[in-house]
């Protein structure tokens, strides 16, 4: 049930997200001012192939969801991939090496844990100034500390395993043993915390894009599509109903299977 | 007991150390921390003007030490936008963040530890599925979306809360349950899993052998003994929520320091912003240091070494 919602979603939003200049009905930056503000299809006033309505410029919301896919998945993905890469080299050095290294890496990353993230990632991008690179920037650098402990706990437990010393004491190099050894055995903890943050990241995106910190009009993302439906709620609710659902969606669907994943690695976790 | 506190307060200095380091490199991220600092429109010689005056020509070492100097004074620079120091613009908006926070936590709280006992107590029943549904939504749902909805439902259509202004307790509903609602689906989950868990410990039997009821033997002895792990997690809820009133604040032009940082940052005012990160975080860090202080309370067996 978990997997398969999930995987729905999932392969949906990548369709969307990858298919998007294709699959769109209509060009989602095109203008018809004479169409604006149109309810859905479903809907008495509803215009034929404007599926979603249109937003105040005459834009159909349907395809600038579809194209908002693209951006929003992009981001989110960019930015978990680079907090893994920040944060699970400094984890697995923190869990093995040990001494000087091990301690500074902690008490950097005990710094980061009362930052409330929304606010820091909210300064990072006010430094840096909004567009889309800097989202993904603002993300990765905010949110690589959750990887450095799920790593660094692995790789302290794996560190004191029968297996791993021997491969030391057989004279295996570093190298050979973060590969063979340290590696595939956290693979399922990363995978499973990266499933988990991946949809963090989608929520954080929206959430800067509705602060008008994210993507930028008149590209179109899901948050920035929510906050420019705002000042019509008291008569176009379908601007700010759909890329909320779609949002919804995704992070559920990327959710369930995250616990999906988690269930599968460790049955134990499953119990309550 | 002392030496814990001492250990602690320490702990709570460095923290505050490295978060005023974090706000001072944020300056520095960008390249060129006079363009950020200047009011937008300046030309370029306003701004090499303006890095002089500031000092930021000077080697970053320097700077750093004359920032943390000042820092540690609680000096932060001058708001551009208001002329008064940064520090005192933030303090100022604290009480609202604060009150929107405690509201969101008292509702997100008490329905979700509701939920979770309901649930604990009468497993399998139907409430276990709406719990389950209300917990993955809950966790899935943007908090400025949410804010909107319940704009639409009950300031647009059914005109019985108003959809924004500060002041009243009538004010307060519509953000505090946007706020909350985020919290809630994780506590409801956690408190039952706890509760589930607790249950089954003999202790529970024993009081059931000898007569205790139900409710009695739950809130007697079974709360208790869950509440640390719930503790716990309150602590950490609590960061989620701050950083959320920054989308909340926004969503029902709540005037704290959500809606303080998010215009600050429009009207490019660091140093307020700078104040901002350093107060929210040495708060969140003083409520964690409370949440640990209270274990102790809560659990006589627990003693600070």
């Amino acid at each position: 049930m978990k997997l398969r919602y999930g995987i729905a979603i999932i392969a949906l939003d990548l369709l969307m997200s990858l298919g998007a200049p294709w699959i769109a009905p209509r060009n989602p930056m095109a203008e018809t001012l004479a169409l604006r503000l149109r309810p859905p299809l479903f809907h008495a006033a509803g215009a034929w192939r404007m599926w979603l309505g249109t937003d105040d410029l005459g834009r159909d919301v349907l395809s600038r969801l579809i194209a908002g896919a693209h951006v929003s998945l992009l981001v989110a993905l960019f930015g978990a991939l680079l907090a893994i890469s920040i944060g699970v080299p400094l984890g697995l050095a923190a869990g093995l090496a040990g001494g000087r290294i091990r301690s500074l890496v902690l008490r950097v990353t005990d710094i980061f844990l009362p930052i409330p993230f929304l606010l820091l990632a909210v300064a990072v991008v006010a430094a840096l100034g909004p567009g889309l690179v800097n989202l993904f920037l603002a993300l990765g650098l905010t949110r690589w500390p959750r990887f450095t402990r799920v790593a660094y706990a692995s790789a302290l437990e794996l560190r004191g395993r029968p297996f791993v010393e021997a491969s030391i004491a057989a004279g295996a190099t570093p190298a050979r043993l973060l590969w063979r050894h340290i590696l595939p055995n956290i693979a399922s903890a990363i995978l499973v915390v990266g499933t988990l943050e991946f949809s963090n990241m989608i929520l954080f995106e929206s959430a800067l894009s509705f602060l008008g910190l994210g993507v930028q009009p008149p590209a179109p993302s899901w948050g920035n599509m929510v906050a420019e439906g705002q000042d019509y709620i008291a008569t176009a609710w379908w601007l700010i109903t759909f890329p909320g659902l779609a949002i919804l969606m995704t992070v559920t669907g990327v959710n369930l299977m995250g616990d999906w994943l988690r269930d599968y690695y460790d049955p134990r976790s499953r119990a309550l | 007991m002392a030496r814990f506190l001492s250990a602690r307060l320490w702990q709570l200095i460095v923290a505050v150390w490295g978060v005023s380091t974090i706000s001072f490199l944020l300056l520095h991220l960008s390249g060129d921390p006079a363009a950020l600092l200047a009011p937008p429109g300046s030309s370029a010689a306003q701004i090499a003007e303006m890095g002089r005056r500031l000092g930021l020509d000077r080697p970053l070492l320097a700077q750093y030490g004359t920032f943390l100097a000042h820092a540690a004074r609680g000096d932060f620079g001058t708001s551009f936008v208001q002329g008064v120091p940064a520090l005192s613009v933030t303090l100022e908006r604290l009480p609202a963040t604060l009150q929107l926070t405690g509201g969101a936590l008292l509702f997100g709280w008490t329905l979700g530890l509701g939920l979770g006992i309901v649930n604990a107590v009468w497993r399998r029943g139907p409430l276990e599925f709406v719990t389950s549904i209300l917990a993955v939504v809950g966790q899935g749902m943007p908090v400025f979306w949410f804010g909107l909805l319940l704009i639409i439902v009950f300031a647009v259509q059914l005109r019985v809360l108003p959809s924004s202004g500060y002041g009243t307790p009538l004010n307060l509903v519509l953000p505090a349950v946007t706020l909350g609602a985020v919290s809630m689906a994780g506590v409801a989950r956690m408190s039952r899993s706890t509760l589930v868990e607790q249950l089954g410990y003999d202790y529970v039997r024993t009081a059931t052998a000898k007569g205790l009821g139900r409710w009695a033997t739950l809130f007697r002895h079974v709360v208790r003994n869950a509440a640390i792990p719930v503790i716990t997690l309150m602590a950490l809820d609590l960061g989620q929520l701050l950083g959320g009133a920054v989308v909340t604040e926004t969503v029902f032009a709540w005037p704290g320091v959500g809606q303080l940082a998010v215009n600050s940052i429009g009207a490019r005012d660091f140093p307020v912003v700078q104040a901002i990160v350093v107060v929210v975080s040495t708060t969140y860090a003083l409520l964690i240091m409370l949440a640990e202080l209270s274990y102790a309370w809560i659990d006589p067996r627990i003693r600070f070494e």
